[in-house]
């Protein structure tokens, strides 16, 4: 169980920041974050190493992630409160370039929460994870041609939106 | 530096720690319980989440949202089962419905309104009835029959169906579909959608009733309507012989002691020999393109009896009556009957090949309510 233990404490925040930047929302993330866990512990996977257990996250919370968007009622509902990106256990910025820096993340994250869902998730991969294109085409099981494709899309938008090179 | 940006801001999204103290406390329970058990104590952890089982009230609350297009708050993160109900029935259905989640309480019966779908004069509104106090009236036998309306503020009429969806045994609702169209497109602004009355028990019965039988030739008489209603859009213009006539004055030219709209149905003989505790089937007949089908309900002081007839050709469409008159009679004893003739407008060239049913509901038990709930729609 230890192995399994490790996995769990090194690809939570992983899979949590990915639930969360497809789905937008805490409440959602945690679900999505707690349904891959179970998926993991139900499943008797062994993993071959690291790359290996990090596809196999990212893979089952893009499809967890699709899943909760085939729902009708997840389709046509929208977040009344905006997440705060700050946090709330983070407490107040200790000064004020702490927090223009905060307001800096949260705009950037707002703007790229604009984008279309699979912009969404090659940006995240690409931006946070530091993963290449061919890392991404080989995670979401598609051609490396297609992610470029939405990354030039995404960063284009971005660009338009943030005024800022990307 | 963009790149910078989102890397701080999302550091800062990190998964509670009571979130992976309980995935790690069932990693450890795995390995004292064996595999299998485990299994099924995740797959229960896991939908218990996805209801409003283990959140926490407060969580509940924070995230409550606005639906796209309305102004309307419900409870985030987890799918009512009125959509699992609708996908099960039709996945193409559910993409047209808008959750609306609002609800009123009367005689320890919650009525809600779950979802709509309106589009120009028509919607479909998705109800749900379920018990709250200790009465256990909600279950598979309910039924709304029609004292249901949805109302747009402005007096708008409308007619409508109901049809049962399913009853859920675990959360205890009867959900219904309801649908209507009205004389005019919904004023999408403010809605409120009304039932009346409760059935609780009812009995039902299909009755094939024998078109060999109809009457080409048959005498009419005039009946004050009680009651008129129609299964037809309201642009649709009544034939004139059909329509009821406001009634006239006297000779004297005083006006007539019973003002009710007069209306011409088939003359079948005396009411006494109809039954007054049951449905009967008067009689039918097939002039000036009008098919007529007379029943008789009996007498209602004690019971309510309804029936829905409906027509099917030979492919297997079926048509409901295009109208329906209702009045009263009274014989020389005193007993009260109620009557309606149901009106199929034609021409039918081949009647013989037309089979004509008729659902008789026979209502047992009912609850009057008046539940209520208004909400907002925005284009």
């Amino acid at each position: 169980m230890k192995g399994k233990e490790q996995k769990v404490r090194t690809y939570s925040p992983m899979v949590y920041r990915l639930a969360f930047s497809l789905l937008k929302n805490r409440e959602n993330a945690e679900d999505i974050h707690q349904e891959v866990f179970c998926k993991y512990l139900e499943s008797s996977i062994e993993f071959d190493n690291e790359e290996h257990a990090k596809a196999w996250f990212i893979r089952v919370t893009v499809n967890c992630c699709k899943n909760y968007w085939k729902s009708a009622w997840n389709r046509k509902r929208v977040d009344l409160k905006q997440e705060n990106m700050s946090g709330d256990n983070i407490g107040a910025p200790a000064t004020k370039m702490q927090a223009e820096t905060d307001e800096r993340s949260d705009k950037v994250i707002e703007t790229v929460k604009t984008l279309p869902q699979k912009y969404r998730v090659v940006v995240h991969l690409f931006y946070y994870e530091d993963l290449s294109v061919e890392e991404i085409s080989h995670y979401l099981s598609q051609k490396p041609s297609t992610v470029r494709t939405q990354l030039t899309r995404a960063r284009a938008i971005l660009r338009e939106k943030l005024k800022e090179e990307v | 530096m963009f790149q910078d940006d989102y890397k701080k801001a999302y550091e800062k999204i990190v998964p509670s720690e009571e979130c992976v103290n309980e995935i790690l406390t069932m990693v450890n329970e795995n390995s004292d319980t064996g595999n299998s058990e485990n299994t099924e104590r995740l797959k229960r952890g896991t939908k218990m989440k996805h209801g409003f089982g283990l959140r926490p009230l407060v969580a509940m609350l924070a995230v409550c949202v606005m639906l796209a297009g309305c102004g309307i708050t419900v409870g985030a993160a987890y799918i009512p089962e009125i959509y699992k109900v609708i996908e099960r029935i039709s996945p193409k259905m559910a993409d047209l419905f808008v959750p609306i989640q609002e609800s009123c309480v009367r005689k320890d019966i919650c009525m809600q309104v779950e979802a709509i779908h309106m589009e120009g004069r028509e919607a479909e509104i998705l109800v749900s009835f379920s018990d709250v106090g200790e009465t256990d009236l909600i279950h598979g036998e309910v039924d709304l029959y029609d004292s249901y309306g949805l109302s747009s503020h402005k007096g708008i009429g409308t007619l409508g169906g109901c049809s049962f969806l399913e009853y859920d045994e675990t959360s205890g609702k009867a959900y219904f579909k309801i649908t209507m169209i009205a004389e005019k497109p919904y004023d999408k602004d403010k809605i409120t959608f009304y039932t009346k009355m409760l059935l609780t028990e009812h009995s039902e019965e299909k009755r094939e009733i024998d078109l060999n039988n109809v009457l080409s030739e048959v005498e009419l008489k005039p009946v004050h309507l009680t009651g008129f209603g129609r299964n037809m859009p309201m642009e649709e213009e009544l034939p004139e012989h059909l329509q009821p006539q406001q009634p006239q004055k006297t000779e004297d030219g005083e006006m007539p002691l019973d003002p009710r709209p007069v209306t011409y149905v088939m003359d079948l003989g005396d009411a006494k020999e109809c039954s007054t505790d049951d449905i009967t089937i008067m009689g039918i007949a097939y002039a000036d393109g009008v098919l007529r089908l007379q029943i008789c309900r009996g007498n209602e002081e004690n019971a309510c009896r309804y029936a829905f007839p409906y027509l099917k050709d030979a492919s297997g469409e079926e048509r409901p009556n295009n109208y329906t008159a209702g009045w009263t009679e009274t014989d020389e004893a005193g007993n009260r009957r109620h009557f309606e003739e149901y009106w199929f407008v034609g021409p039918f060239e081949n009647l013989e090949e037309y089979s004509l049913y008729g659902m008789l509901y026979r209502i047992e038990g009912d609850v009057q309510g008046d539940w209520k709930v208004t909400f907002r729609l925005e284009e």
